[in-house]
């Protein structure tokens, strides 16, 4: 399957058109997501429709970035018309009135939007075993995880059935997967993308961003995708750069901050060994790599789940079953209506969240739980300023393992909550990250991917993109499909 | 934190979640592990209040879209709905 930027050549020299594309993506989804169950729902009607008007836009000599490239979004964001289900019992039959700002965009950039893909109910998980619709399973490996809780959108990109996916990023749901299919997955800064349409789940920390296997890609949808919306009030005013503009750059005499704590206790000793090569390599080509402290970042999977079930609990509390959402009969009044609802709406792992968020914000645990973390979050957030005085980017593993087996952790919440230990951080501070392909771990005859984060400063993405793109050429593993 | 059956009766019911008996059970065992891990917080070292964050408001007019009567529908349509209005169980 192309990469964006080569699909985008053929298109404009005419050697294929959208429909074509769309069409060969839209075979592709029949004959192989039966075998990984990555979309929840196919729009092929819209898609041609979609892809004809594109290639009308190209025929009358329009050019751009994204004009006539068929992708997949994660079935948290509104598509109008569209059933956007969350992943939930309680939104089953939900057809969303309106487009959230990023299919707009997309939309007005001629992408072509393919349909909806699977996710953790409501982005809770990291794994998308919380699915009610049935796990998603990883293409280099179909007994494990693609990771979560965008695990649909990358298992979809890995798979090769689209371009590329939109996910989403709460405490590390675009980057974790990204890592266990060997895949670009790119969380912007809080603010960089409008949330405009995506349902909620940690407004403090959600952030919308791309699952591409290129660097370049990564850059081309980000730069479609970003900017000022009106109808978000906390994005960013400030100048969209065309990044995938910006990607070639040398690093000689970049600074890059490793923290060395990050590299003992439980990552795997193959990937410790393959990131200290890859460490070298950038050394080699004239990187300064200094070691940086975070202290308060051991807090920071502890803060984020003291943070984020608490504005779950109050983002979900709009799931009442009247209007829309689910409707449970039986019920005789209006608080026993709600409960029914709620309690046979939402999945494990959603109740769980909303219990855990309304005891840290009931009255006499507030200050010792919701308030302890915010002040906590803040010398996060200290840390983070205080490197970056120091460095220009901060390297760091992904996960501190290969994709994990179907169950391997469903059964222990706290042991799935572990999975953001190196991404957290970054979520709570706000700062972009990326995690791009950096090797692979041989795992019962089956090769695993695994990935390397990079954290930039706020609104540096150009910075995390261009060296990205400096990891990505050592050993370029993109090259690298799986055989499904 | 130790969670017995009564707080997460409590709990459920502040948050409007109707359980079964077995996930009383769970969600109490569950509960009670994930706060005793959230409960290294209270070793770690604050301040006593938030920094003011360099925060301000945000105002747009608030102008209303003109949706059609399709979209309306669409809007609502899992609702029960009663001569144009959205029915709801008695509160009282």
């Amino acid at each position: 399957m192309f990469t964006i930027a080569q699909a985008r050549r053929e298109l404009d020299q005419g050697n294929v058109s959208a429909v074509e594309l769309t069409r060969a993506c839209l075979n592709r989804i029949k004959a192989l997501d039966s075998k990984i169950n990555s979309c929840l729902l196919i729009d092929e009607e819209g898609a041609l429709a979609a892809a004809e008007n594109a290639d009308r836009r190209l025929r009358s000599g329009e050019r751009g970035s994204l004009l006539g490239i068929p992708y997949l979004a994660k079935d948290l964001l509104m598509t109008k018309g569209l059933r956007t289900s969350a992943a939930s019992k309680i939104l089953e039959n939900y057809i969303a009135p309106f487009d959230a700002s990023v299919i707009v965009r997309l939309k007005d950039a001629g992408a072509v939007l393919l349909g909806k893909t699977n996710l953790d109910e409501f982005a809770h998980g990291s794994s998308t075993e919380n699915s009610a619709f049935g796990p998603t399973l990883n293409p280099w490996d179909d007994k494990r995880v693609p990771g979560g809780s965008s695990g649909g959108s990358a298992a979809a990109v890995a798979a090769g059935l689209c371009l590329f996916a939109l996910g989403t990023d709460t405490g590390g749901s675009i980057r974790q997967p990204a890592s266990f299919c060997n895949l670009v997955g790119l969380k912007p800064t809080y603010g960089r993308v409008s949330r405009f349409g995506l349902l909620s789940m940690t407004s403090s920390t959600d952030t919308i961003g791309p699952l591409t296997r290129t660097v370049e890609d990564a850059a081309m949808v980000l730069s479609v995708i970003s900017g000022n919306d009106k109808y978000d009030a906390t994005t960013l005013k400030s100048e969209v750069p065309v990044y995938e503009e910006k990607i070639e750059k040398g690093i000689d005499g970049l600074r890059i901050g490793v923290v060395p704590a990050y590299f003992e206790g439980s990552l795997d000793p193959r990937i410790k060994e393959t990131m200290l090569d890859t460490i070298l390599n950038l050394k080699k080509a004239g990187a300064i790599i200094t070691e940086i402290e975070l202290p308060n970042n051991k807090y920071s999977v502890p803060v984020y789940y003291v943070i984020t079930p608490s504005e779950v609990s109050s983002n979900l509390a709009r799931f009442d079953g009247i209007g829309w959402g689910g409707t449970a009969n039986g019920a005789n009044d209006l608080q026993a209506f709600y409960k029914a609802n709620r309690g046979q709406g939402f999945g494990p792992e959603a109740k769980r969240r909303i219990m855990l968020g309304t005891f840290a914000l009931s009255a006499g645990y507030a200050d010792a739980y919701y308030k302890k973390a915010q002040l906590v979050r803040e010398n996060i957030k200290e840390d983070f300023k205080k490197a970056f005085s120091q460095v220009d980017i901060i390297l760091t593993p992904t996960s501190p393992h290969p994709a994990f087996k179907i169950g391997a952790q469903s059964g222990d919440p706290l042991a799935m909550y572990l999975e953001d230990i190196y991404l957290a951080g970054a979520s709570l501070a706000g700062l972009p990250a990326i995690s791009v392909p950096a090797g692979f771990v041989n795992e019962e005859r089956k090769d695993l991917p695994f990935g390397l984060q990079l954290i930039g400063a706020s609104e540096r993405e150009e910075t995390v993109l261009y060296v990205a793109r400096v990891v990505e050429k050592i050993n370029n593993y993109f090259e690298r499909q799986p055989v499904i | 934190m130790k969670f017995e059956k009564k707080d997460i009766e409590h709990i459920a019911n502040l948050a409007r979640l109707e359980l079964t008996s077995d996930e009383l059970k769970t969600y109490g065992e569950q509960l009670s592990a994930i706060t005793a891990y959230i409960d290294q917080l209270q070793n770690a070292p604050t301040g006593e209040v938030i920094a003011d964050a360099p925060l301000h408001n945000i105002w747009r007019e608030d102008e209303a879209l003109d949706w059609s009567e399709e979209e309306r529908e669409r809007a609502l349509s899992q609702g029960e709905r009663e001569g144009g209005l959205v029915k709801v169980k008695r509160v009282l």
